[in-house]
Formats: structure tokens, C-alpha cells, sequence
């Protein structure tokens, strides 16, 4: 009757997407995250009168600190304050699955409201001429910047039950991350460098210039990993 | 088959919650935990579904220790929360099909297993309904139809009756007894009637020790009776304690001035029947006798006395 929960994955992502697409928290940020992008690349493209996507993609970079956390928050704050947590890990699954689903499902709804982004590449497109193979480079380096971020809302998550904390802890970290590159005039040699490489802001552009590098790839996998870690040990104190 | 508890203590920071307590169950049947708030019921259990970590002892389940990490035990123990806590945003068979699933259980199975909670557990009328629009009790039914829809060996319930109305109380308790033959089960409760009803085996825990690990035939010997009487007197209720105290010496006398009457309540050693030496004792201070009833064994009488006995020696040391 009972088989190998190899499946657990698809299950607690299932209940994850479930439960997101039931609250209309996630409906709000998704709207608004739509209208501040859409206004400010309206706003950009008709002041400039140049059809390039680059604003949009350093403005998306921006968004993403304040519509990230606001996804993640809920998490696993609301597992805390609820106490479903209880529940949950009571349940045979490993952390690491239940970390997994989390990432994914907020990870899904970054990418689902990035679709809608699509049209403003066909406006620009209509417009004048871009290059197809650097916009594919700045989605795919957006794609990269939102696992980083993602990764770092939901650790914050799993450190209060008190989602409104949540939030400010996520946006605090990412905000340390996207202005390490925006200090290096105040330091000098490699100093400046780590700095610079250890900033997201900075590994965003190389993208959207159009390049694929692996260094900015590693980076973002990094960052992804080193969060997801990070929230695999807390989990682990939390429960002693 | 087989729970074990050996030696298990848990602490949180320097404050000792649950104080070296052994215990096994080795046959199917129900067990009782009793206790005070904050005896340290809610964390035994909580160690026992691998939730938490003892800081010592052991705990096994069929020879296996439970352990964050061992997964696979997880799906042979289902564990309703005293909190209660659901996913209130989904509807209850989402939540419970979520619960099967992640235990394991394979389509085929949960649709029968869905079906069987669903009418054991009264769920039929609602199983469409989102959870947040339940009454308490409903919401307490699911909590108990998630602990037990994949049919595991041992059930931790912490509290599954607190917030039903009389007739679910009743109709749980029948599904817990039918339950208990063939499974584990681990309860708690305040109800002292509902362990005397329930319960095979009793274990009071107080201070985050084992204070009482008997039988339900073992309990029945180990009397306790009480007496009730009410006198008229004009004596202030402590002098009338006094005299009872001298005279029977019961293990605990309390008293109570009630207009012109004072009813005292005596926990009597043994089964000492002192109801002829209590008549014979008003007689002898012209007290007018205007009630004596006496109840035999009485858990709540050994509960007091195992809680609250050792919270007066431990307010003493």
C-alpha cells in the first residue's frame, strides 16, 4: 500500500503552489511588482526615445529587492506561526526537500510574473532594432539573479515567524549585495575587486550587456546555494 | 512492535522540561498521559514523533531510533498536535490527500484511505468545505483524520477531544478504543474522566518526571476514596478541618464555609470506610449532619495528590 516517497518533492511543491495561488498576498505583489515595472519602462523608453531593453532589465534588478522578500515572507514564517511546521516535519520527509519546495514554488511565481515582461520586448522590438541573443542574456541573467534572491528571502523567512520581520531582513541582505559594487570608489585594488564580484548588481549587468559568463553563472549558483545551506542548518538548530 | 522510552530527559537552555522518564508499550492498547500544564507532556510527545531532539535517553519505535534524520519511521506515526495547526486556505480533502501523499501513500490507497477517515472521522458533509470555515470542532476532526489516514502502528494525540461538544466527544472516543486494537495509542488529556473511560494504561507526569505508570486494574486497587460531608456548625471551617484531620486522618482534608454549613472533603488512605466514625465524630461535636456521600477510587484524587503533593514539597525544598 505504501510506496517509496521519492515523490515527496512534488507533493509539497503542489501544496506550496496550492496554498500561493489560494491567498491574494501573492496576486498583490505580482500586480504591483507588473505596474511599477510597466510604468518605469514606459516612463524610461518614451524620455530616452531609445529602444534598448538595458533600463528595464537594471530596473527589474532594483524590483527584485523589495518583490522577492515580499514573496518569500510568508514561507516559512507562516509554517512557524501556524505551527503547521509541527505538522509538516512529522511527516517522512527530508529537510532538504521541504527547503526544495519552498525555493521552487516562490522561484515559479518569480518566473510566472516575468512572462508578462515579454511584452515590453516586443514593444522595444517594434521600435527599433534589438538583439535577440542580449535580451535572451538579460532574462536568463535575471532568472540567475532571482534564484540568488529568492534563496536569501526564504532564509530570512526561516528566521522569525513574524512575516512583516521577514521581509526586512530579506530586503536588508539583498540590499547588501546589490550596493557592495556601488562603494568600491571608496576602497582601492582587491579590496575593490571582492567587493565587486561579491556584488549582484554587478553580475546582473554583465548579462544584460550581453555576455554568458560562467564567473557571473558560479556566482549566482553560489549565492543560491550558500542561502539554501545557510537555511538547511538554521532549520536543523531550530529543531535541538 | 514496540515503543520505548529509556531514560529520556530534554532540555531548553538550563530548564530541565522533561526529567529522565522511561516508559514502554508493547501491546496495542491506549495510553493515558496526565499531567499539569507545562508537566512536560506536549514535549514528551513531540520527542516521541521526532519533532524535537532529546538532549538524552533514547526513544525507539519497533527497535528503530527515532532520529530528525530517519525519515522512513516518520510514516509509521501520526501525530495530531495540541495546537492543532492546518493549512486553513486549503480544502479538507486537499489537506488530507497533501498528508496521505507525503506519508507515502500511492493514489489508490489514499482515495480509500480519504474515504475511511472521511466517514470514521464525520468528515463526509465537509470534505469540500476550506478548513478556515469550520467550527472548532470540525477543524479538530481533521486534525485527527490527517494523524491517522495513513494508517500508522502508533497514533500521538495531544489533546484530540479539547473543543468537541459532548456527542463528538463520545463518538471519538468510540473511534480511538476501536482504533487501539489493533494500534499504539498515545494521549493526552486533562479530562480525568476521559482517561478512566478511555484508557488502558496511565502515566501522570509532574515537573517533567514520571510520577505514576499503572494500569487501569492497577489503578482501581490503588484507592483512594473520598468523603464528602456537610455539617451545620457554628465552628469556622478551619476548626472543623482540624477536628476531621485528628480523628480520621485522611491524607488530605479541605474545607468550606457555605452560609450556616461547612463542607468538608476528606482523600482517605486506602480503603478505609470511615463513614460511621465521621457520623459518630459530628455526633460527639453536635455538629448536624445534613450530607455524606463518599466516591471510591477516584483519579482525581490521585492526580491531585501526585501534582500537587510534589509541587508542595518542591515549593519546600
Amino acid at each position: 500500500m505504501k510506496q517509496d516517497s521519492n515523490n515527496s518533492l512534488k507533493v509539497l511543491l503542489k501544496k506550496e503552489m496550492l496554498i500561493a495561488l489560494k491567498t491574494p498576498s501573492a496576486y498583490v505583489v505580482i500586480i504591483v511588482f507588473l505596474l511599477i515595472s510597466g510604468y518605469m519602462f514606459a516612463d524610461g523608453l518614451f524620455l530616452s526615445n531609445v529602444a534598448t531593453l538595458r533600463p528595464f532589465f537594471t530596473l527589474t534588478g532594483i524590483l527584485f529587492l523589495f518583490f522577492i522578500p515580499a514573496l518569500t515572507m510568508r514561507s516559512f514564517s507562516e509554517e512557524f506561526r501556524n505551527g503547521t511546521l509541527e505538522v509538516l516535519v512529522t511527516h517522512p520527509v527530508s529537510r532538504t526537500r521541504l527547503i526544495a519546495a519552498k525555493l521552487l514554488s516562490s522561484y515559479l511565481i518569480v518566473v510566472a510574473s516575468l512572462v508578462p515582461t515579454i511584452f515590453y520586448v516586443i514593444v522595444v522590438a517594434s521600435l527599433g532594432n534589438i538583439d535577440p541573443g542580449t535580451a535572451f542574456a538579460g532574462y536568463l541573467g535575471l532568472l540567475f539573479l532571482a534564484a540568488g534572491y529568492v534563496a536569501a528571502g526564504v532564509f530570512a523567512s526561516s528566521l522569525t515567524q513574524n512575516q512583516v520581520v521577514a521581509f526586512i531582513i530579506g530586503l536588508f541582505v539583498l540590499f547588501i549585495f546589490f550596493i557592495l559594487d556601488k562603494v568600491t570608489a571608496l576602497t582601492t585594488g582587491s579590496v575593490a575587486y571582492i567587493l565587486q564580484y561579491a556584488s549582484s548588481d554587478f553580475h546582473l549587468a554583465s548579462f544584460y550587456k550581453g555576455a554568458i559568463d560562467l564567473r557571473d553563472v558560479v556566482y549566482f549558483v553560489g549565492v543560491t546555494a550558500f542561502f539554501s545551506s545557510m537555511t538547511s542548518k538554521w532549520l536543523e538548530l531550530r529543531f535541538k | 512492535m514496540g515503543l520505548e522510552i529509556r531514560g529520556v530527559t530534554k532540555l531548553f537552555g538550563s530548564k530541565t522540561a522533561v526529567d529522565n522518564i522511561s516508559f514502554q508499550i508493547n501491546e496495542p492498547s491506549v495510553v493515558g498521559f496526565l499531567g499539569p500544564n507545562g508537566a512536560g507532556k506536549t514535549t514528551t510527545m513531540r520527542m516521541i514523533t521526532g519533532y524535537l531532539t532529546a538532549t538524552d535517553g533514547e526513544i525507539t519505535v519497533n527497535g528503530q531510533p527515532v532520529d530528525p534524520t530517519n525519515v522512513s519511521l516518520k510514516s509509521k506515526i501520526g501525530y495530531l498536535p495540541e495546537s492543532n495547526p492546518l493549512y486553513t486556505e486549503m480544502e479538507v480533502h486537499e489537506y488530507l490527500k497533501f498528508s496521505a501523499q507525503l506519508s507515502g501513500l500511492n493514489a489508490d490507497a489514499t482515495k480509500n484511505r480519504l474515504d475511511f477517515v472521511a466517514d470514521r472521522c464525520g468528515l463526509r458533509e465537509v470534505l469540500y468545505d476550506p478548513i478556515y470555515r469550520l467550527s472548532k470542532g470540525y477543524k479538530q476532526r481533521v486534525g485527527l483524520a490527517q494523524a491517522m489516514i495513513h494508517d500508522p502502528e502508533i497514533l500521538i494525540l495531544d489533546e484530540p477531544t479539547s473543543g468537541l461538544d459532548p456527542n463528538q466527544v463520545i463518538g471519538i472516543r468510540e473511534l480511538i478504543s476501536e482504533l487501539a486494537k489493533e494500534k499504539f495509542v498515545v494521549l493526552s488529556t486533562h479530562i480525568l474522566s476521559e482517561v478512566q473511560a478511555l484508557c488502558n494504561r496511565v502515566l501522570i507526569i509532574n515537573r517533567g518526571k514520571l510520577v505514576l505508570d499503572a494500569t487501569a486494574e492497577e489503578l482501581l486497587h490503588r484507592s483512594t476514596g473520598s468523603l464528602s460531608i456537610v455539617v451545620k456548625t457554628e465552628l469556622p471551617a478551619e476548626k472543623v478541618a482540624e477536628i476531621f484531620q485528628k480523628a480520621l486522618e485522611p491524607n488530605r482534608c479541605s474545607s468550606k464555609k457555605n452560609g450556616g454549613a461547612v463542607s468538608i472533603q476528606l482523600s482517605l488512605k486506602d480503603s478505609d470506610d470511615v463513614r460511621e466514625k465521621a457520623f459518630d465524630l459530628c455526633v460527639a461535636n453536635h455538629f448536624k449532619m445534613l450530607g455524606l456521600s463518599s466516591s471510591g477510587t477516584d483519579l482525581e484524587n490521585i492526580f491531585r495528590e501526585l501534582t500537587l503533593g510534589s509541587d508542595e514539597t518542591g515549593q519546600q525544598q
